[in-house]
C-alpha cells in the first residue's frame, strides 16, 4: 500500500535540467538506495519524494495517489536528514516526541511512543540530555528516532551516515539494517557511498546527470553492469578499464588487446571496445587471457594485497590478490583473467552482451 | 630569562593601567552622580569624593507623585516598544530571511537608510503623522515614534541571524508537519534567544533614555517620561537648582538598566557577536 511510482519526473531550475525524466517503481517494504557522484540529483529526487523540492513535470505516486502538491507532512514520510537536523535547545524526548506534539497527539501517547523508539535505538538513557552533549552516532541515532517515532510507512534517508567516523558509520550501517528488517517501512536512502548501498540496498538506482544509468540489485550491478559508469561506480577497488578492438570471425569474435588476439563467444558488434575486468577477477600469472606487465606497487592490506601493476602504453591496473605475492616492484609478471568475468562495453561505454549488439 | 618575566609583569602593569585609566574614565560620572545623590542640602557644592550617605534627596523624589508616574509612564512605553518592535522583527526577519522574493536586499537597504536620519530631521513630520492620529500628548505618540528606529535595527539583526539558522532544521520541522508560525515560535525564537535579548535590550534603553521626541510630543506632566520629568524637576523658587533631588532621579532611572544588562550579560556577547560576525 505504501509503494512509491516516480513518473517520467522532471526537475528543472530556470534553465537547468536537474533530473530528466525519471521512472522507477518501489515496492512497499522495499529498501532502494540512490547512489550517484556528487551533482547527479540524487538528494533533488529524494527532496522531489518529500516534498521538500517543487515537481516540475511528471507524476509522484505514493501507496497509489497523486502526492505532487501533497505538502509535506501529509505525504506520511519521515525523514532522517545528514546534518541530523535536531531541535539544539530541545532535550532527546522533546525532540523525539515533537511531530506527535505537532499533531497533538495525548502525552501519555507521546511518551510511550517516544520511551519505546527510545529503548529499541539503545537512547533510553538519554532522554533528558540536548544534541550538544551527545557524541555524532547518538545524535544520528536521535535523528532516526524522531523519524521512527511517527511511525510512517515511509523513511527517507539522506546520505545519514557522512557525517560520522568509519567505525560508527559501520556500526550505524548495521543498526540501520536492523531496523529496516524490523520496522519493514517502505525506505529510500540516499548516499555516494557504493559500500553503503551495496550493503544495504535490495535495489540500487545509480544516478547520473539527471537520470537513471542502472536499477537493479547489488548482485546484478556488480555482476552485469549495464554501462562503463556503473561499472566502475559499484566496486571497490574500482574496475580496472583496457581498450580493445573487437571484430567478428565467423562464430566467434576475436578481441585484440596490447598486441594479443583472445577468442571470445559471439558478439554482434564489431569496432573498438573498452575491456573492463575487476581487481578481484584479475589473476597473477594465468587466465584464459593474459597480458604481461610490470609491477608498480604492492599495497599489502593484510588478509589481501592490491597490486598496482603497468600493462604498456601507461595503462596500469589494479589486482587484488589473495595474502601477500612474493613479487616486488619493478618485476615483470603475466597477470590474467578469465573470459567470463571480463565486461565489454561499446564505443557509447554500453555493456555488450554475447550475441547481441 | 630573567628579562622576559620583568618584561612580561612589565606588560602586565601596562595592561592593568590602561584597564584602570578607561573605567576611571567611564565609570566617574556614574560615581558622581551617585555620590552627589547621597550628600544633602549645601554639601553638595563641596567637591568631596566620599558620599554622605544621607537619603534624604531619594526620600524627596521618591515622594514626589509626578516622578512615579512618569517612571511609570517611562516601563510602559519602553516595554511595549520593546513588544512591539520585537514581534514585528521576528515576522519581517522570517520573511526577509528565510522566504526568497524579489526586492529583498533593497528592501533591507530601506530599512538601513531609515535608521539613519537624524531624529530633528524627522521631528516636525512625525509631529504632524502624530497629531492626525490623534496621538498626541498620549503614551502612544512615543511607542509610534519610538519604533522608527528601534524597528529597522531589530529587523536587520534579526534578519542575519535567522539567515543563519541551518536550513535542515526548517525542513525537518517541515517534515514533522510544522506550520511556519509554529516553526518560528517553537523551533527558530528559542534558537534566537540570545539575538532576541539583545535587540529588545537595546531597544528597551533606547526607549527608556529618549528625550527630544519626550519632550515634543509630550505635554502635560502626568504623561511625561522620566528623562524630561527629570529635566523639569524645579526647586522651591526659580533661584534653588534641585541638584540633588535630580542625582537621585537619576539614579534610580540608571539602576533598572544595570540590572537588566548584568541579568542577560552572557545573551547579549553572543546575539551582538552573532549578527556583526555572520552579517
Amino acid at each position: 500500500m505504501s509503494g512509491i511510482d516516480l513518473i517520467n519526473v522532471v526537475k528543472r531550475f530556470g534553465a537547468l535540467t536537474v533530473i530528466d525524466g525519471v521512472n522507477l517503481e518501489i515496492a512497499e517494504g522495499e529498501f532502494v538506495v540512490f547512489v550517484g557522484p556528487s551533482g547527479c540529483g540524487k538528494s533533488t529526487l529524494l527532496r522531489m519524494i518529500a516534498g521538500l523540492e517543487e515537481i516540475s513535470d511528471g507524476e509522484l505516486r505514493i501507496a497509489g495517489s497523486r502526492m505532487n502538491e501533497t505538502p509535506p507532512a501529509k505525504r506520511n514520510i519521515a525523514m532522517v536528514f545528514q546534518s541530523y537536523a535536531l531541535y539544539p535547545h530541545m532535550n532527546v524526548e522533546r525532540n523525539l516526541g515533537f511531530a506527535l506534539e505537532t499533531a497533538r497527539l495525548p502525552a501519555t501517547e507521546i511518551r510511550e511512543r517516544v520511551v519505546k523508539a527510545a529503548k529499541f535505538l539503545k537512547i533510553d538513557h538519554l532522554l533528558e540530555r540536548r544534541p550538544a552533549q551527545l557524541s555524532g552516532g547518538q545524535q544520528q541515532r536521535v535523528a532516526i528516532g524522531r523519524a521512527l517515532v511517527r511511525q510512517q510507512k515511509l523513511f527517507l534517508f539522506d546520505e545519514p551516515l557522512s557525517n560520522l567516523d568509519a567505525d560508527l558509520r559501520m556500526e550505524m550501517r548495521v543498526e540501520i539494517a536492523r531496523i529496516h528488517r524490523e520496522v519493514k517501512a517502505t525506505t529510500v536512502y540516499v548516499t555516494h557511498d557504493q559500500m553503503e548501498a551495496m550493503t544495504l540496498a535490495d535495489r540500487i538506482v545509480v544516478l547520473k546527470d539527471g537520470d537513471i544509468a542502472q536499477v537493479g540489485t547489488p548482485m546484478e550491478l556488480y555482476e552485469r553492469p549495464a554501462n562503463r559508469f556503473v561499472a566502475s561506480f559499484i566496486g571497490s577497488p574500482r574496475m580496472n578499464f583496457l581498450p580493445g578492438l573487437l571484430a567478428r570471425e565467423g562464430e566467434e569474435s576475436v578481441l585484440s588487446l596490447s598486441g594479443r588476439r583472445h577468442h571470445l563467444v559471439a558478439y554482434d558488434y564489431a569496432g573498438d571496445v573498452t575491456l573492463g575486468i575487476r581487481p578481484e577477477d584479475l589473476m597473477l600469472g594465468g587466465g584464459d587471457a593474459t597480458l604481461e606487465a610490470e609491477v608498480l606497487l604492492v599495497e599489502p592490506l593484510g588478509g589481501e594485497s592490491l597490486v598496482h601493476l603497468n600493462v604498456g602504453d601507461g595503462r596500469s591496473i589494479v589486482v587484488k590478490a589473495q595474502g601477500k605475492p612474493d613479487i616486488r616492484p619493478g618485476a615483470t609478471t603475466l597477470v590474467g583473467w578469465k573470459h567470463e568475468r571480463a565486461h565489454v562495453f561499446d564505443k557509447e561505454d554500453r555493456a555488450l552482451l554475447p550475441g547481441r549488439a | 630569562m630573567v628579562r622576559s618575566t620583568t618584561n612580561r609583569r612589565l606588560h602586565r602593569l601596562a595592561i592593568y593601567a590602561l584597564f584602570s585609566v578607561v573605567a576611571l574614565y567611564t565609570l566617574f560620572p556614574f560615581y558622581w552622580m551617585i555620590a552627589s545623590s547621597l550628600k544633602s542640602g549645601q554639601a553638595i557644592f563641596d567637591v568631596t569624593f566620599l558620599p554622605d550617605l544621607k537619603f534624604n534627596n531619594y526620600e524627596a523624589i521618591l515622594s514626589d507623585g509626578v516622578f512615579l508616574r512618569s517612571l511609570m509612564n517611562s516601563l510602559i512605553v519602553a516595554a511595549s516598544v520593546v513588544a512591539l518592535s520585537l514581534g514585528l522583527a521576528i515576522a519581517a526577519a522570517y520573511a526577509l530571511g528565510r522566504i526568497e522574493f524579489r526586492g529583498r536586499s533593497p528592501i533591507m537597504f530601506l530599512f538601513l537608510a531609515v535608521s539613519m536620519f537624524p531624529q530633528i530631521a524627522l521631528l516636525s513630520g512625525l509631529f504632524e503623522m502624530i497629531r492626525w492620529l490623534g496621538l498626541y500628548n498620549t503614551l502612544g505618540s512615543l511607542i509610534f515614534a519610538y519604533m522608527i528606529f528601534t524597528l529597522p535595527f531589530n529587523i536587520w539583526v534579526l534578519t542575519t541571524f535567522m539567515r543563519n539558522l541551518p536550513r535542515q532544521i526548517e525542513e525537518a520541522a517541515i517534515m514533522d508537519g510544522c506550520s511556519p508560525l509554529r516553526i518560528v515560535r517553537c523551533i527558530f525564537l528559542p534558537m534566537m534567544g540570545p539575538a532576541l535579548i539583545s535587540t529588545g535590550l537595546l531597544a528597551f534603553i533606547a526607549s527608556w533614555n529618549e528625550f527630544l521626541f519626550a519632550l515634543t510630543f509630550i505635554l502635560t506632566d502626568e504623561n511625561r517620561t522620566v528623562p524630561v520629568a527629570i529635566a523639569l524637576i524645579s526647586g522651591s523658587s526659580r533661584y534653588e537648582f534641585p541638584y540633588g533631588a535630580i542625582m537621585a532621579a537619576s539614579t534610580i532611572v540608571t539602576v533598572p538598566l544595570i540590572v537588566l544588562a548584568l541579568l542577560f550579560q552572557k545573551y547579549i556577547v553572543s546575539g551582538l557577536t552573532a549578527g556583526a560576525v555572520k552579517g
